[in-house]
């Protein structure tokens, strides 16, 4: 991939992300694992539990990182200015025409349609990873019949455990990734897992 | 010139949210609040929730949306661009260190582990964040089968996501022209 190649990818990403972050993740699968190869799905993965573990927006996080493995830091340039590109341009245009966008009915009827479409991209994220940690095989196997399906029990744990404390206890993000990537990185060590 | 001599206060306190802001977008809200509407007093507290509002209904990333509007607000097209650069200087730095470091780490068992239990974690967050925002948004039974359409196309049939955010703006306008017409008719019955 080039330079331009590369700005131009993550530029498409940008326009089409509604409601931040996570709804992001569909449109990076798409781009960067099913149609042009470039990561593995489980590399995938790794890069957005990266992009969350590390400070500023995961969106931009992930573009970054994903250029860089292409490029190096010429990459990393590219994909961050790609997935701001959006931003500084149709983003300061609204900010500039503001009340005429928002009272707009078409503006707003288009949202309507996106804003409960964005939960869909977001619980389809959710079959995304579950797919890297915490199934063995795509769930599609389960009706195709390619691949053998099962669950990894430590992902399955470490999904509970997050569950639990991230609602009940309200505990910081990184407490909870010290706690669930120390315990894996124990069983990988001995392996348990 | 005021608007001027605003733009590096842009971009430093951007520089600042951005770098201790984790898991970033609307945890951010809050902070660029107290740095430019309390004690810089940059922007009103009316402008501050335009901004707000405005970034959740454009396309990008919401952080930066919100720095680019805050900063036009504040210092028009310059300052836009000042607070942008601001809040992408930390993340990429942050970021590059951690690939440069952890591109010669894979096939580790250990560090495989740890990838699988922080996987296993982001799953279990972004489920979270999934129930939490059907809760804000899904409000009405349109709403509800949009939502659910789209989970299925992307999830189970692996439609392309830009065809199905296209697809659920096009539904929107429908559902607009279909509703406009069923008011007329029942405001000619009348």
């Amino acid at each position: 991939m080039t330079f331009f190649g590369l700005f131009l990818l993550f530029f498409k990403i940008g326009v089409f992300t509604f409601g931040g972050g996570y709804a992001m993740i569909p449109l990076f699968f798409d781009e960067l694992v099913t149609g042009r190869g470039l990561l593995t799905q489980p590399e995938f993965a790794n890069l957005l539990s990266l992009a969350q573990m590390t400070p500023g927006p995961v969106g931009m996080n992930a573009a970054t990182y994903a250029g860089f493995r292409q490029l190096g830091v010429w990459g990393a340039v590219a994909g961050t200015l790609g997935v701001m590109a959006p931003s500084l341009t149709l983003v300061l245009l609204v900010g500039i025409f503001m009340n005429r966008f928002q009272t707009n009915t078409y503006v707003r009827a288009v949202l309507d349609g996106i804003r409960p479409g964005t939960i869909g991209l977001v619980a389809a994220a959710v079959i995304f990873f579950a797919e890297s940690s915490i199934l063995r095989a795509p769930l599609q196997s389960l009706w195709t019949g390619e691949g053998k399906f099962g669950i990894s029990l430590f992902g399955a744990a470490a999904f509970c455990f997050t569950f639990m404390v991230s609602k009940y206890l309200k505990w910081n993000i990184l407490w909870i990734f010290l706690v669930t990537g120390s315990v894996g990185a124990a069983l990988g060590y001995w392996g348990l897992i | 010139m005021k608007q001027f001599q605003r733009l590096w206060p842009l971009c430093w306190e951007f520089g600042k949210i951005s770098a201790v802001t984790v898991g970033g977008g609307v945890a951010m809200i809050p902070l660029i609040e107290e740095a430019f509407v309390d004690k810089r007093k940059f922007l009103s507290e009316e402008e501050m929730l335009d901004v707000v509002a405005v970034t959740q209904s454009v396309p990008g990333i919401i952080a930066v949306n919100m720095a680019v509007l805050t900063g036009y607000r504040a210092a028009g097209i310059a300052g836009a661009f000042a607070a942008a650069a601001g809040a992408a200087v930390p993340p990429f730095a942050a970021i590059v260190l951690v690939a440069a470091f952890f591109a010669g780490l894979g096939g580790n068992r250990a560090v495989d582990g740890m990838f699988l239990g922080v996987r296993s974690a982001v799953t279990a967050l972004i489920f979270l964040a999934a129930i939490k925002l059907y809760r804000q948004t899904i409000k009405t039974k349109f709403s509800f089968l949009v939502a659910v359409t789209a989970f299925v196309l992307l999830g189970i049939f692996r439609v392309d996501a830009v065809s199905v955010i296209l697809g659920a703006g096009v539904v929107g306008v429908v559902w607009m022209l279909l509703c406009r017409r069923k008011q007329k008719e029942s405001g000619g019955g009348q």
